[in-house]
């Protein structure tokens, strides 16, 4: 018996003149960990919410899709939506109720379950989940990665036979998201229950899938165990290849071209066992700073929230210098947003100093772009401003056009994917075009695509002379963006450094090339920097 | 900001909803039923040391002066408005303030008082949870929507803050001036109330994700009804009884017109009274006695 097979499935999605999913076949065994990949708007979540028939996708259908041997469209297979458990992208919209345990129980009220049972149930998933020790806490003071873990959960407690998850990550932060990753393959090796899912985090996943779904533009490009499937994609020269973890790209770029690494791990067996000879191409350019070239300065900041509350902000010291690309990067909670916040005097510090040059605009893009969208259409959104910031239709045009965006400026901002979001309100802010450039996690959400063209993005407007300054947790993205690091620690700056040298001398906090590369030739920081001798 | 009371401390807050219900339930019918002065005070000393208990002492006084200028106003007024009972004090123009209709003032005050002191004890210990669970399984349905009603409201509070945030951000925080900050208000209205409505319908697909309104749905109950649930439970019903007995037939028997007059042999009966007013409190002492022996 196969989990879910789709046979010659075609959909369109009403008014849509092409096919979102064309001659979809696709048989899923039981058991198994599947990972579905393929770039933006390829049809992945179309693909994903077939499955289960409560949020399939309305619209005209060709071809039929069995779950467990079944139709999913029986009308008598009721049971369907115990058998098949959803996890979507954000964390906040799928919690329901206003309790931890009244969530867990949400789903099992629905099964008409007797208390007792539930209660049961609740015991065993918490104890699974860990969750047990914040199962009396109001949902609304649970962080984004407890949320999110908590939506699995409850979707585990109806024991469903099959997990489909749908970009769960995309909007937690890299420690909270290894974390879900490690408890989605837990259930797999543990239960065998059969997992679905789309992610863009490969480096966390790639090696503990059994296969890879590439899909483009609504087909089913490939279906192969991981291995295969990036031999496959280097061969085809396709343009998705940007996207795969680090050790697959020095292998590569190394000579490899059957049995790549999927991991650091592998990555260092891959090196002990070929020898080769490497060179650091990266020199390290000590850039000696003019105090005076200090363009926005914090001084002994202190913060916080409330008096209740502890301080989020201990004696906190940041310079920014005139036109560099600098990074902060720091664990969740660690004060980073709080900072940025104050850097561009939205909030006033409790003690310390703001010290700005005179004569230069900051504009900071909040982390969540939803909350900067307020008309009916992106174009209307983006020419809000078009008066008061002297820009003209023209600039828009050609902003619309370097971000991809033109055949969107017509939709509600709200319809737009996370990472076509992300895009918009960085036209938004480039359209402001304020001097010093602050982001605060502009890689959230986005896939590999987009990021090596965000990199490019910063570095072009470092070249006009602006001043960027970003938060983030993506050490990847740091590492091949930024001039100098920061680390945000417990409320306060423990070091900043040039780029390099930063991630050089750490040990955990630092990219996945210096982790594989260390030992072997050391201050490697991204895949570009090592060659052969 | 609302307070929030640390829930833990409490050991009342451990029982079932029930019986933190009867109690209070009681309690308050009680209060509201008595005039007696003797009963009257029992009730506003109890609820004030389980007052200052729950919310601190400092906070109890802060909120006493509202109590006083309700008493204030009750007794005054009854003076005024009642000429009934014979000692008279003195004359206000023609007419004459009595002894009695002065004691009298005061108990009622002091009656209302107790309710609201009362009743904010059960605020305390009588979260919406509780509410919610133990009168949730009557109507299932709206117990429900309470409940997702109490996760969207501050939910949606965070989101007005983000968006006012992030625009302010946007701008590098400039300074504005009155008008485009009442249009910046009115857009923010408008777009959380979209945000909200596009959250929603990832929402409701997620509840229908997870089966709901698959068939028929069942009530779960988090609490569960313990031993010491039932014992206090019967030895609250008894002082119930009990006091129910004491107030109707002895402590109502007090006659405050024409003249003051009660029969005070019985007055220890009020005893009883005392100790169901005082419940929680002996709890409180019960325990803290069972966890004396871990104190160094």
């Amino acid at each position: 018996m196969s989990a879910v097979s789709f046979i010659n499935y075609h959909f369109t999605y009403p008014n849509a003149s092409d096919y979102t999913l064309k001659n979809i076949n696709l048989t899923i065994n039981n058991g198994q960990y599947i990972l579905i990949c393929g770039p933006t708007g390829s049809g992945k979540t179309t693909l994903l919410r077939s499955i289960k028939s409560e949020i399939a996708p309305v619209g005209k259908t060709q071809g039929k899709i069995l779950i467990m041997d079944t139709n999913r469209d029986d009308k008598i297979n009721k049971k369907l939506a115990v058998k098949v458990g959803y996890v979507a992208q954000d964390p906040d919209n799928q919690i329901i109720m206003d309790s931890v345990w009244h969530e867990l129980a949400f789903g099992l009220e629905n099964m008409g379950l007797p208390s007792h049972i539930i209660r049961r149930r609740m015991a065993e998933t918490a104890a699974f989940f860990s969750i047990d020790s914040w199962i009396n806490k109001k949902t609304y003071t649970l962080s984004g990665g407890q949320k999110q873990i908590l939506n699995l959960a409850s979707v585990m407690a109806m024991q469903p036979d099959i997990l489909i998850l749908d970009e769960p990550t995309s909007q937690l932060d890299p420690i909270a998201a290894k974390e879900f990753l490690q408890m989605v393959k837990r259930i797999n090796d543990e239960m065998g229950i059969t997992v679905i899912i789309s992610e863009h985090r490969f480096e966390d996943i790639l090696s503990s899938a059994d296969r890879v779904i590439f899909m483009e533009k609504g087909m089913i490009i490939s279906d192969n165990p991981p291995k295969i499937f990036v031999k496959n994609l280097f061969n085809k020269n396709n343009s998705f290849c940007i996207t795969l973890p680090a050790p697959i790209k020095i292998a590569k770029y190394l000579g490899e071209s059957e049995n790549y690494p999927l991991n650091v791990k592998q990555g260092r067996q891959w090196l002990n066992k070929n020898n080769i000879k490497l060179k650091n191409s990266n020199n390290n350019i000590i850039i000696h700073r003019d105090r005076k070239a200090i363009v926005l300065q914090a001084k002994n900041i202190w913060f916080r929230y409330d008096k209740q509350n502890d301080f989020v902000l201990r004696d906190t010291s940041f310079e920014l210098y005139n036109n560099e690309i600098h990074a902060i990067v720091g664990a969740n909670g660690s004060g980073k947003t709080t900072l940025m916040n104050i850097l561009c005097g939205v909030y006033k510090p409790s003690r310390g100093k703001i010290k700005k040059q005179s004569g230069l605009k900051t504009g900071l893009l909040s982390q969540d772009p939803k909350a900067l969208f307020t008309k009916d259409t992106l174009y209307e959104d983006l020419s809000l401003l078009k008066d008061k910031y002297e820009y003209n239709d023209n600039d828009i045009q050609n902003i619309l056009n370097k971000l991809g965006l033109d055949k969107l400026s017509q939709r509600h901002p709200f319809d737009l994917s996370g990472g076509e979001l992300q895009k918009a309100a960085l036209a938004k802010i480039l359209l402001i075009s304020p001097d010093i450039l602050i982001l605060d996690e502009p890689t959230k959400g986005i896939d590999g695509i987009y990021k090596a063209q965000l990199i490019n993005i910063l570095k072009d407007l470092k070249l006009k002379g602006k001043t960027i300054l970003i938060v983030t947790h993506d050490l990847e993205f740091a590492a091949s963006s930024s001039d100098r690091c920061s680390m945000l620690f417990d409320g306060d700056i423990i070091c900043s450094d040039t780029g390099k040298e930063f991630f050089s001398s750490n040990m955990f906090y630092t990219t996945q090339t210096n982790r594989m590369t260390r030992g072997f030739i050391d201050g490697c920081i991204i895949a570009e920097d090592i060659k052969h001798e | 900001m609302v307070m929030i009371y640390n829930m833990k401390k409490h050991i009342f807050s451990y029982y079932h909803s029930a019986v933190i219900f009867l109690y209070f339930a009681s309690v308050i019918i009680f209060s509201m039923c008595t005039l007696n002065p003797v009963f009257v005070l029992l009730s506003f000393l109890c609820s004030a040391v389980y007052l200052c208990y729950l919310k601190g002492f400092k906070q109890y006084i802060k909120s006493l002066w509202i109590y006083l200028i309700i008493l204030l106003i009750v007794s005054l007024s009854n003076i005024i408005f009642n000429s009934l009972g014979l000692t008279v004090l003195f004359y206000i123009g023609d007419k004459p303030i009595t002894f009695e209709s002065l004691i009298y003032g005061i108990c009622s005050g002091g009656m209302l008082i107790n309710v609201l002191q009362w009743f904010s004890c059960y605020s305390i210990i009588m979260t919406s949870d509780k509410f919610l669970s133990l009168f949730g399984g009557i109507i299932p349905t709206i117990a429900m929507m309470l409940s997702m009603v109490f996760r969207y409201i501050p939910d949606t509070i965070r989101k007005a803050n983000q968006i006012n945030t992030a625009q302010n951000a946007l701008l590098g925080n400039e300074k504005q001036d009155k008008k485009t900050r009442f249009n910046q208000g009115i857009t923010l209205a408008s777009s959380l109330m979209e945000w909200s409505m596009e959250n929603s319908i990832e929402t409701a697909d997620c509840m229908r994700a997870r089966g709901y309104l698959s068939g028929k749905r069942s009530h779960y109950k988090n609490e569960r009804f313990t031993l010491y649930d039932t014992v206090s439970l019967i030895i609250l019903l008894i002082i119930i009884i009990i006091n129910a007995l004491i107030i109707f037939i002895y402590a109502n028997k007090f006659v405050f017109y024409p003249v003051i007059s009660y029969n005070i042999n019985f007055l220890w009966l009020c005893i009883f009274y005392a100790i169901l007013l005082l419940y929680p409190m002996l709890l409180e002492g019960r325990e803290s006695l069972a966890c004396l022996r871990y104190r160094l």
